[in-house]
């Protein structure tokens, strides 16, 4: 009975409590509470800007001490533990009573700029949605490519991961970790690596230099102090020999790998993707509400990433001067996308189902196993050893799911969707191409497979979340009117089309208006206005998709945009 | 610095610097590199310079202040957290645990050719109710030939069962091996419930056995499921008054309802054994059949010992269901066993087959039926809910006889229910069953079944 009356009186409590906030809160909420609050904190904080464009979470810092959640340990904390809470979580389904009540009870993304952006920061870097990555320097990602020079010496084991590989020295002392492809498919992780990491360093995130290479045993020699276990004995060459069994063969016997360059700084190991880095006094975002990390999904779709987790990043402390410095965030290890595992070609539930999938178990439990399941239909298994098992045919943008659940992936709202598609959609055919390329694949049929999917996917991700989200953006003022994009008929998924436009003056004694637009301007002259402020909000007309909110602020005899946002 | 910015143009360096001058950095950028294509319109917007030069390690402001949960969230959350901190104790603790002990256990390990020598670990058996088993496993790899693997076991439960197990196989997995199996088994609480398809749920008693069966088999065929086995071996069975459960079987039967009641036989066993099957997938078949005969003659040690042969035949279809991941399979279970001369036609009861083990019928307690013969026919609806896991629905009908003519279809023992079914092996899998019949509902967990 006890836990009972507890459980009755939290609740109660809960509902007086929420009851109280929504009544007290509405102004806020409407007016996006933390987004106000923080424009409010930003007039009194000499060190926030919110128009700002770049985060600077750089400033230098002692070394934070090495930390990352145990693999193991939030493998059952995201697979299950936290599922199951998230099922029983009451506070959750009162919060969705509110939002269905009209508050805004989900929390947006923090770190956004003004214009709906994420900033410039040691997590990411605005590239090719703001300015197109050229195609040649797409092909070459972080770096001018170069491979490790021969010959290797092998100096330790790869440990984790299931993946065989080992980590050299080359020639030239540059470290490098070596992971070999699945015996029987040349080129599939490393393939699905090269591309990947090319797209998503195009798109904005740190990623290591990586290379995709061939080398045959006799360019391998063993440091004579390598050790195969704990207990002392000697990595001899049957131990590599056994290592080497474990990959893949080309025709002309050398071995399929790609490598992947040493990071500068200090490793203080993987970030977690919930909360912020024990130490590091730059790290003022809880990792789950950054922009970045919750509009990854869309790309982690978009690619077939069905990794993704904490241990994919790694975060290196890089010495400034003086043993001060700053965190930088890698995105590691996204050979688990496309069609590639690390044994194989992927499972063909990966990216349709978590490993434990409360909705889909209890979906095939109580059908006795009638539903089809979407991982199912699709005809994922391609025959191309390079690729693996990759479709776009049933792939739908909003359904995929990684291996486990992800803390920012799941607090995802449309505007950080919205803001992930704009970055997927940015990439053009040909970049596509480019990255495609970096994977060098001896496949002709690989390139051609993994480009078409690529594009095809691509549109129905931007499809998708600019059906959601009114795809206006990229506002700027000419001629005295507010001009701007519409992104879903400059990618040519739709065409010309007109717009309604809801003007709200602050100021100035003047009335609202609704105009319709028969082309992405809007001259302001016509509005008439004294007013010190307009609030716009911007549709495409006969759509459903949410609107655009633009708010511009008088300046001189001018407008300037001074907010943006979506939905 | 707001997002105003200007189109490439003639007048745009002029815009710029009207900009500049009321302190907004604005660049200007055209579609940079000859090869880049601008997916969003002609680049009339152009981003902010400051997007990709600005010196990030500088100071400079932050986006917005420190994240942390908002008041009236908090407000909200907290009674809860109260109410479930015990809860999230435990879980912090489980995945503390897990993670200090994964490495060592879950991390993937490099294959190497299985050790030679001696190895122990631990090994858990599960009987019925609270008749769970523990003790040492020791493993010799290499004894005699490298081709060798000992097994051998000792368990013990809080009941006082005892248990000790030993296997090796010789030549594996050549096409002729040879394979050698023993078991010694005391058990002071073995159900009774009588002879016979009638017997009543309410005379359960308790009775010791204690039994040793030593087999050596020389198979033929590489793979267990497509293998000939000619067997020999010893068997001695000793019943005893029982204890730890009550009542016991003197309270419930005289002893002329029990052959050879506390009477040990000692027999000679040898026959043939052997499987067949044809399966797309030994783990989880979804399509194909398995076939499992077992024929042996028992000798009797001493004249009064009983002559009898023994009989086992199994069969199993596996029928997918417009799907490959939804089996319906249909198994048949025909054991016996019949007097061949020899001083006495009685069969001890504690060797009569009984519905135990392989032969149990789902709904009701293990052993409690037995007889000269047995037959059991189930139909499986399985369908997999998580990954290799399975759901299954059950309906079986079991009866035993004291001959072939006597079995009557509206005299079976029928079953329904449904349960959970993961393939560990080709040879077995792990299985929760739960299932309803006239006398209740039975939940059996079973570790290592064959089916």
């Amino acid at each position: 009975m006890r836990p009972r009356n507890q459980c009755r009186s939290a609740t109660a409590v809960s509902l007086a409590a929420l009851l109280f906030a929504l009544g007290t809160l509405p102004d806020a909420v409407a007016a996006d509470g933390e987004k106000a609050q923080a424009a409010r904190q930003s007039t009194r904080d000499p060190n926030i800007s919110e128009t700002t464009w770049v985060d600077h979470d750089r400033r230098p810092i002692r070394r934070p001490p090495d930390w990352e959640p145990s693999y193991w340990g939030s493998q059952l904390h995201e697979g299950v533990f936290q599922p199951l809470s998230h099922a029983f979580d009451i506070p959750d389904k009162l919060f969705w009573g509110a939002r269905k009540m009209g508050a805004r009870t989900r929390r947006e993304a923090v770190n956004v700029n003004a214009f709906d952006e994420a900033p410039n920061s040691s997590w990411f870097t605005n590239r090719n949605h703001l300015r197109p990555v050229p195609v040649a320097e797409m092909r070459d990602g972080p770096d001018k490519p170069f491979a490790p020079a021969k010959p290797w010496k092998i100096k330790h084991r790869k440990k984790r991961g299931f993946s065989a590989g080992f980590q050299i020295e080359d020639a030239n002392k540059k470290k490098w970790l070596v992971k070999l492809d699945p015996r029987g498919y040349p080129q599939l992780s490393s393939g699905a690596d090269m591309v990947s990491r090319t797209l998503m360093h195009a798109a904005g995130y740190n990623v290591p230099h990586n290379e995709a290479v061939r080398f045959r045993r006799a360019d391998l020699t063993i440091d004579p102090d390598l050790i195969r276990g704990t207990k002392g004995e000697r990595f001899t060459e049957a131990d590599l020999d056994t290592v080497l069994a474990q990959g893949a063969v080309f025709a002309d016997g050398s071995y399929s790998a790609y490598a992947s360059l040493f990071l500068p700084g200090h490793a203080l190991g993987a970030p977690s993707m919930e909360r912020r880095r024990p130490g590091d006094t730059n790290d003022w975002y809880l990792h789950r509400n950054r922009r970045e990390l919750r509009g990854l999904y869309v790309l982690v779709a978009w690619i077939g990433d069905w990794d993704s987790k904490d241990h994919q990043w790694l975060d290196m402390f890089t010495e400034t001067r003086d043993s001060l410095g700053y965190v930088k965030h890698y995105l590691l290890d996204v050979g688990s996308s496309l069609g590639a595992g690390a044994k194989g070609p992927k499972g063909l539930r990966s990216g349709y189902e978590y490993s434990f999938d409360l909705g889909w178990t209890a979906r095939r439990l109580v059908t006795f196993g009638l539903v089809r399941e979407p991982w199912r239909r699709a005809r994922q298994e391609t025959g191309i050893p390079s690729v693996g098992n990759f479709e776009s045919e049933v792939f739908k943008p909003e359904d995929f799911k990684s291996r486990l659940p992800h803390p920012a992936f799941r607090l995802m709202t449309d505007r950080d969707g919205y803001w992930g598609a704009k970055i997927v959609a940015s990439f053009s055919n040909a970049q596509i191409a480019a990255a495609v390329d970096a994977a060098k694949y001896e496949d002709p049929r690989a390139r051609e497979f993994l480009v078409r999917n690529l594009i095809i996917r691509r549109d129905k991700i931007a499809r998708y979340w600019f059906s959601r989200m009114a795809p206006l953006d990229f506002f700027w003022m000419q001629d005295g009117g507010l001009r701007f994009h519409d992104l879903a008929v400059e990618v040519g998924l739709e065409s010309a089309r007109s717009y309604v436009v809801e003007i709200e003056p602050t100021g100035g004694g003047t009335p609202s208006k609704r105009l319709s637009l028969n082309s992405p301007e809007l001259p302001l002259h016509s509005v008439g206005t004294n007013a010190s402020r307009l609030s716009l909000t911007i549709s495409v007309a006969g759509n459903k998709a949410k609107p655009a909110h633009v708010e511009l602020t008088r300046k001189g005899n001018g407008w300037v945009v001074t907010q943006v946002r979506h939905g | 610095m707001s997002q105003t910015t200007s189109k490439t143009g003639p007048r745009a360096p002029i815009r710029a610097l009207l900009a500049l001058l009321v302190g907004q950095v604005v660049l200007l950028f055209g579609a940079s590199g000859a090869e880049a294509q601008p997916r969003f319109g002609d680049s009339t917007w152009v981003a902010p310079g400051a997007v990709f030069e600005a010196d990030s390690t500088a100071d400079g402001p932050r986006v917005a202040p420190r994240d942390h949960e908002r008041g009236w969230e908090t407000v909200v959350r907290t009674p809860f957290r109260v109410v479930f901190f015990p809860l999230r104790l435990v879980a912090t603790g489980f995945e503390a645990g897990v993670g200090h002990f994964g490495p060592r256990f879950l991390d993937p390990k490099p294959k190497h050719p299985p050790k030679r020598g001696l190895s122990v670990g631990p090994s858990v058996a599960m009987g019925t109710g609270t008749d769970i088993r523990l003790g040492p496993a020791f493993t010799y790899i290499g004894l005699p030939t490298a081709n060798t693997k000992l097994r051998a076991t000792g368990t013990w439960s809080l009941q006082d069962h005892r248990h000790i197990k030993f296997r090796e196989s010789l030549l594996t997995p050549r096409p002729v091996s040879v394979l050698v199996a023993a078991d010694y088994d005391f058990k002071p609480t073995r159900r009774f419930y009588g002879i016979g398809n009638d017997a009543l749920k309410t005379n359960l008693g308790y009775y010791l056995l204690e039994s040793t069966i030593a087999e050596a088999a020389l198979a033929f065929g590489r793979s267990p499921l497509r293998q000939i086995r000619l067997v020999g071996g010893y068997s001695s069975m000793s019943p005893r008054r029982g204890y730890n459960r009550t009542p016991l079987v003197e309270e419930i039967f005289p002893p002329t309802s029990m052959p050879f009641y506390h009477r040990g036989s000692d027999n000679i066993l040898y026959g043939v054994t052997a499987d067949l099957a044809s399966l797309d997938d030994p783990l989880d078949p979804s399509t194909g059949a398995h076939g499992h005969i077992e024929l042996r003659r028992a000798v009797g040690v001493r004249s009064s010992d009983p002559d009898y042969s023994q009989w086992l035949l199994e069969g199993r279809t596996y029928v997918p269901v417009f799907a490959k991941h939804r089996v319906l399979v249909l198994r048949g279970v025909y054991t016996g066993l019949k007097p061949r001369g020899g001083a006495t036609t009685d069969i001890p009861f504690y060797r009569l087959p009984q519905s135990e083990g392989s032969a149990h019928f789902a709904g009701y307690n293990s052993g409690r039926f037995r007889d000269r013969q047995l037959m059991l026919a189930r139909a499986e609806y399985r369908w997999p809910i998580v990954r290799r896991l399975n759901a299954l629905a059950l309906f079986e009908m079991g009866e035993v006889a004291p001959n072939s003519s006597s079995f009557r279809l509206r005299s079976t023992h029928n079953s329904y229910g449904g349960g959970l079914r993961l393939g560990l092996s080709d040879e077995s899998a792990f299985r929760l069953e739960m299932a309803q019949s006239v006398e209740g509902f039975h939940l059996v967990l079973e570790l290592g079944s064959t089916f």
